[in-house]
């Protein structure tokens, strides 16, 4: 933009200059065309004449004798230099007082006979258009950057606010809420179309999972009637069986069999309905303390029996939205992780911290701890550190945990606990 | 005790049947919701176990229409597997207890034995005696032939539940759904430790025995024939 004004000043400065100089060559023509047609008389007169009408002082005629005498005119004597030149107002100005002491004249002069007559004409003018030019400019510029500025905030601000709810929705998927639909995908820029992509992406994601929901229920629910028959036949066989019976202990067994895989079918099952997320419909405030006490009073005996002590660091009561069954189940599993997974006379913590924000619950032991390779799968469906298989479990109780967890948008934390592990899971905190 | 039994699963119904009848309840079956409303606007039954999937009207549907014109039977609510969500619905639509599908015949028998005394006492007491043993629920306090019993809030929650229900067996998810709000099964053996910690307490230091292991089933806490009450 500057570029082009530098280029149209400069342009115009020319154009108004060349115009000045053919407008004084005229004059000065029909001086010599006088001169020619009327001699002295008729030069003398129209160069009077001519400065008779100058009012701005911005042109200037004059007529003088070899010696500098000023004959007719509205200027002082000039040296008589024949051809163009640029003066000052001080050198050609009859009266200092007339006229803008800044100005220059463009003059141009010629010998007729013995004459010298001069035409004159200030460049006042090219110097206001140049002056308006640029202030012009400074307008324009100022406008421009205004109206550029207003339009940029208008934008930014109507970008940010799509990109807002852009993020709000994404932040529902992200919390495993596959059914949000992204707004703005109609919109016809980059922006839309990224949007679109996402959408698209969500909905294929949806899809998968739905179909891995569904193809879950239905192995259970193919399963579940021929296990619950073998169940009842196998419960018919052993009530049937004489008691002391050689097959009534294996009947026993068997019948135990049944109901851990009911246990797993069930585990899955809940786990899958966890992470749809349906259970949000269902949050309550939920008193972390009061849970942890309950759990602290439920377990401290069984990990007495199982040579294990059981401590409780006691927290000031801090309420969190929640599933207080599902909550129970989380912190039950990993006291029960604590207990089953570490050597007789370890000493396992459940504590709590709360802050302004947050509650942070914990599950503590000094144990043998897990690898850094196991801290990252160990919340996989079926994964165990223990590849022997030899401690008992399903496999699926800290999937559970994770899925709770983030139910709860809960931060769930394996780390060292130098030695042994320590499982902490920070809810944000609710002020009533 | 005379049970309606709604559910269109024919091989459920069979075994369900066998088995309460084996134990002389009267046992009347349809197999959808709403022949099953028409009927019980007819005819009272002691217990209903509805299945909470059934044509032309669901399980859910069946018990709060009863629950809306006033029909207070106790209803035992039949829910899937991992119908994580189904057992709060039917609760919240009115219905007493659910048990979920496959489940062992013991659990079945014991909880509807359970909902049919909850029903025929007006008002829960707030006092228990059985023989010797005393509890006040109001003020949380138990005594054995006059000596004051210390316990923790679970223990003494275990014993009320089991003195609600005297003479009946209580399952162990009975126990852990009641006591503990546990609804999912514990890996460790939490129902047995409280029950020996609470033996430890009321029954060991006196001379017969109120709580008896019911072999397969459960717990209970009665007074044995043969011992003096």
């Amino acid at each position: 933009m500057a570029v082009v004004f530098a280029a149209m000043y400069w342009l115009i400065g020319a154009q108004l200059h060349s115009h000045l100089e053919s407008s004084v060559a005229a004059e000065l023509a029909e001086f010599s065309s006088e001169w020619e047609a009327r001699g002295f008389d008729g030069l003398r007169d129209i160069v009077r004449h001519h400065a008779e009408e100058v009012r701005d002082a911005d042109a200037i005629f004059v007529l003088q004798s070899l010696d500098g005498t000023v004959i007719a005119g509205n200027a002082r004597g000039i040296s008589p230099v024949v051809g163009h030149r640029t003066l000052a107002h001080r050198e050609v100005a009859a009266e200092p007082a007339v006229g803008d002491a800044d100005d220059t004249f463009y003059v141009a002069g010629a010998m007729l006979g013995d004459y010298f007559v001069a035409a004159g004409e200030s460049d006042e003018e090219v110097d206001e258009i140049q002056d308006i030019l640029i202030k012009g400019f400074g307008i324009a510029l100022l406008a421009t950057t205004v109206l550029s500025l207003a339009a940029g905030v208008l934008l930014s601000r109507r970008m940010q606010a799509r990109i807002k709810g852009i993020r709000a929705a994404l932040e529902r998927v992200a919390a495993g809420d596959l059914k949000q639909v992204i707004p703005g995908s109609d919109a016809r820029d980059d922006v839309g179309e990224v949007v679109g992509l996402v959408n698209t992406t969500v909905r294929d994601l949806r899809i998968v999972m739905d179909s891995v929901q569904q193809i879950s229920n239905d192995i259970a629910h193919d399963l579940k009637r021929p296990l619950g028959r073998l169940q009842s036949q196998l419960a018919l066989a052993y009530d049937g069986a004489k008691s002391g019976n050689d097959i009534q202990q294996p009947l026993a067994d068997a019948l135990a069999q049944t109901r851990d895989i009911q246990r797993v079918f069930e585990a899955l099952l809940r786990i899958a309905q966890i992470e749809s997320g349906a259970r949000r419909a269902k949050f309550r405030p939920v008193d972390i303390a009061a849970l942890l006490g309950d759990l602290y009073e439920t377990f401290e005996p069984v990990a007495t029996d199982a040579s294990r002590k059981l401590l409780l660091v006691r927290g000031e009561p801090a309420t969190i939205n929640g599933d207080e069954e599902l909550l129970t189940q989380l912190f039950a599993n990993l006291l029960e992780n604590g207990i089953c997974h570490t050597p007789e006379g370890s000493t396992i913590t459940l504590g709590m911290e709360v802050t302004k924000l947050a509650v942070r619950a914990w599950v503590s032991d000094n144990g043998a701890g897990i690898s850094d390779a196991d801290r990252e799968l160990i919340t996989q469906r079926f994964y165990r550190s223990d590849k022997s298989r030899a401690v008992g479990g399903s496999g699926l109780g800290l999937s559970l945990v994770a899925a709770v967890a983030s139910l709860h948008d809960a931060k769930l934390e394996f780390a060292d606990n130098h030695p042994g592990l320590i499982v902490s899971v920070t809810f944000r905190r609710v002020m009533i | 005790m005379s049970v309606l039994l709604i559910e269109d699963d024919l091989e459920v119904v069979e075994s369900i049947r066998a088995a309460l009848t084996a134990r002389g309840s009267v046992v009347e079956v349809i197999g959808d919701g709403a022949s099953a409303l028409k009927h019980l606007s007819l005819t009272k039954y002691d217990v209903i176990i509805a299945d909470r999937m059934l044509p032309v009207r669901s399980g859910l549907e069946v018990v709060k229409d009863m629950r809306e014109r006033g029909d207070g039977t106790p209803v035992l609510f039949l829910t899937a597997l991992g119908g994580l969500d189904d057992r709060v619905e039917g609760l919240e639509a009115g219905a007493d207890d659910y048990l979920v599908k496959p489940f062992e015949y013991a659990e079945l028998i014991a909880r509807l034995e359970a909902l049919v005394r909850r029903t025929k006492q007006d008002s829960a007491p707030t006092h228990y005696r059985v023989a010797d043993l005393e509890l006040d629920l109001l003020n949380r306090t138990a005594t054995r032939a006059n000596a004051k019993i210390s316990l923790q809030a679970k223990e003494f929650k275990l014993l009320a539940v089991l003195a609600q229900h005297e003479g009946k067996t209580l399952t162990r998810a009975m126990l852990l759904e009641r006591v503990w709000g546990f609804h999912f099964d514990p890996r460790t053996s939490v129902v047995e430790t409280h029950i020996s910690r609470l033996r430890a307490k009321v029954d060991r230091p006196f001379s017969f025995p109120l709580i008896h292991t019911i072999r397969g089933a459960g717990y209970s806490l009665y007074v044995a024939p043969d011992n003096p009450t």
